[in-house]
């Protein structure tokens, strides 16, 4: 579904590079749900980035669906994003001028929204057990409440993926199960892929695939089955090991 | 309606008291746009009105500016009458009394003064366009043939001026004048006149009997009056046959109206920019101060799949519905403005056509688009991912 092909990613701020990737190649598989993990600034963020098509890579190729996004113009990332892809923010996903529905039906505001699109849009709404909150403000909402929306707006369009960055990171522990449950079953129901970036390792539950990152590259790359840890480190990656990432 | 209509109406409807103070800007900006406009046409209204119903010909001494200082001869009269052409002349002697009524003309402004014209009644009243007074003779009538001594007809406006009525005298130097009839021509030029037998303006000036300041004369060819390059034909062609005088057609009269009016317009037209660029300067700071606090939200849209021309577009509508509300306001207000001004103060009659609100619109929709171009560039421009990280 996205591959990334020794990927490297570059920020400069002022004279001084940050390597935010230095050399990511790996397969993120449809229908898989895929965490990332990794401490502050081992480049997760970026990741997700590259591979939803926000942003591109300093070097190296990052295909979707065997397109090579770096070929793709900006008009055409936009529409590849519009409609192959759903992103969910740690937050601030919301624009708070616009109900719960509207935020649902962003994507679609440019070219008209249908009312097939309204329907879906409040069917997502309540499949996250927000039918009661349909046209409150971000400002009336909860936190996991707002979360829920902006997920209920990644799967708007039935995209292929949806990427979530720390989609609980400002959540309680509580909301923040409850969030990872529903998007659970909403991946279920829509067979989409997912990827999701977060620290809290008591989230995943059976079935998925762990990929950590260190410093822009990547540490292990886990497989959990349905009974329990199978590790199955690298194997995605389909290439042996450098010796600098034997050492790590 | 259009979705990103809808959402330019609603985030200008969040930020309400910002959007009011611009909407405010751009209101007095085509408030003053009108004004100015409608000033200029008032004006031009005015000075064509006043000068349109000059139709013939006027003859002066060479170089004179006006016929007051111009002085002409009695005989010239049968030369300008056998010019091939010519219909009819009439001799005219003018004079401007500084003494009004014991006091100093001038004093009171240009309302108070008068030009006292000396006319031949049977010549002037054979005249087709005598009838700028004949037929607005309000009260008595107009002079005469067997009129003689100090008798006159004058306007309505110098009657009112001096508070006179019919059959009253108004004082006129030492000469008191009996009015004997009043006429209303509306007109600026024509109603600062006030007409008496010939011979009584040349005893009065102590002129000798042959005396004339001015002949008035008129084209055979009726044609000529609605054709002002026959009639500038014409008074070239008398120029050419009579040494020594100048002959004035309502076209020049009218071009030098409208060479002080194209004055007036470049003035104005350069005083309207001021308020456009206002305005637009209004609306440029409110959209870049909202541009500022949204680039989060604009990171959130291309994150969701908008394109950099459609958070153009969202800017774009969103200035130029500013602009365009700020427009209807301002013409709102502004009718509303000079229908009191009108009503309490000024009687200028501004004129306010459709056309012109129709381009106050257009401007103010101008108005919008450029003040919202350069932060509608800027939104379009933002970098997805930083615009995302900023919080
Ligand atoms: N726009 C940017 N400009 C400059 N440097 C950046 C930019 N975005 C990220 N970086 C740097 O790149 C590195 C990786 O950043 P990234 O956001 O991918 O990390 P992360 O793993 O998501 O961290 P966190 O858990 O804190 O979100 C960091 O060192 C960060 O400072
Ligand atoms: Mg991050």
């Amino acid at each position: 579904m996205i591959s990334f092909h020794e990927v490297h990613k570059n920020y400069s701020i002022f004279d001084r590079d940050v390597h935010a990737l230095r050399g990511v190649t790996t397969d993120i598989a449809r229908g898989d749900l895929t965490f990332i993990l990794g401490v502050s600034g081992s480049g997760k963020s970026t990741l997700l980035h590259l591979a939803g098509a926000l942003d591109r890579p300093t070097a190296g190729r990052v295909e979707f669906d065997g397109r090579d996004l770096t070929t793709l113009d900006p008009i055409e990332r936009a529409h590849l994003r519009r409609k192959r892809i759903g992103f969910v923010f740690q937050s601030g996903n919301l624009l708070p001028q616009l109900t719960a529905l509207d935020n649902v039906l962003i994507a679609r505001i440019p070219s008209g929204i249908s009312s097939s699109d309204r329907q879906r849009a409040r069917d997502l709404l309540k499949r996250v057990g927000l039918e009661d909150r349909i046209h409150h403000r971000p400002r009336q909402l909860s936190g996991g409440e707002a979360q829920r929306v902006a997920f209920a707006r990644a799967f708007l369009g039935q995209p292929e993926v949806v990427l979530a960055d720390e989609p609980t990171g400002e959540l309680d522990t509580e909301s923040g199960q409850q969030l990872m449950t529903m998007l659970g079953e909403l991946r279920a129901e829509e067979g989409t892929t997912v990827v999701i970036v977060t620290h809290d390792l008591s989230l995943p539950g059976p079935g998925h695939r762990i990929l950590s990152l260190s410093d822009g590259k990547i540490l292990s790359d886990e497989r959990i089955g349905e009974n329990g840890p199978t590790p199955s480190p690298k194997i995605a990656t389909a290439r042996p090991l450098s010796s600098e990432e034997f050492q790590t | 309606m259009n979705g990103l209509f809808r959402l330019a109406l609603t985030n200008l409807l969040v930020r309400k008291g910002r959007s009011a103070l611009s909407l405010m800007g751009m209101a007095v900006a085509v408030i003053l746009i009108i004004g100015l406009i409608s000033f200029s046409i008032g004006l031009r209204a005015l000075i064509a009105h006043s000068m349109g119903e000059i139709q013939g010909l006027q003859v002066v001494r060479k170089g004179s500016p006006d016929p007051i200082i111009s002085t002409l001869d009695q005989n010239l009269e049968s030369r300008l009458n056998q010019i091939p052409g010519v219909r009819f002349v009439a001799p005219e002697v003018w004079h401007l009394p500084l003494v009004i009524e014991n006091r100093f003309s001038y004093q009171d402004g240009v309302d108070s003064v008068v030009t006292l014209i000396g006319v031949d009644p049977a010549k002037t009243r054979s005249l087709q366009t005598a009838g700028i007074y004949l037929d607005h003779i309000q009260e008595g009538r107009f002079l005469e043939p067997q009129d003689v001594g100090r008798v006159a007809v004058l306007s309505k406006k110098i009657a009112e001026t001096y508070k006179k009525s019919l059959g009253d005298s108004l004082l006129l130097g030492n000469e008191s004048y009996q009015i004997i009839g009043i006429y209303h021509t509306d007109s600026v030029v024509f109603d600062r006149a006030m007409f008496t037998p010939i011979e009584t303006v040349r005893a009065v000036r102590s002129l000798a009997d042959g005396f004339v300041s001015t002949f008035f004369l008129e084209p055979t060819d009726p044609e000529l009056f609605s054709d002002s390059a026959k009639l500038d034909a014409l008074a070239q062609r008398i120029e050419a046959s009579i040494p020594d005088i100048d002959v004035r057609t309502p076209g020049e009269v009218n071009q030098q109206a409208s060479f002080v009016l194209q004055k007036i317009d470049t003035f104005l037209l350069i005083i309207t920019i001021l308020p456009l660029v206002g305005g637009a300067l209004a609306i440029l700071n409110t959209m870049l101060m909202s541009f500022q606090e949204r680039v989060r939200e604009i990171g959130i849209l291309k994150a969701c799949g908008w394109t950099s021309r459609d958070i153009l577009q969202l800017v774009l509508y969103e200035s130029t519905l500013l602009g365009v509300l700020g427009g209807l306001l301002g013409i709102g207000i502004g009718l509303l403005a000079a229908e009191a001004l009108d009503h309490f103060f000024l009687n200028l009659d501004p004129v306010t056509p459709a056309w012109l609100l129709i381009t106050a619109m257009g401007l103010s929709a101008c108005i919008g688009i450029l003040g919202g171009l350069y932060p509608a560039y800027r939104a379009s421009r933002l970098d997805p991912i930083e615009a995302i990280q900023s919080s």
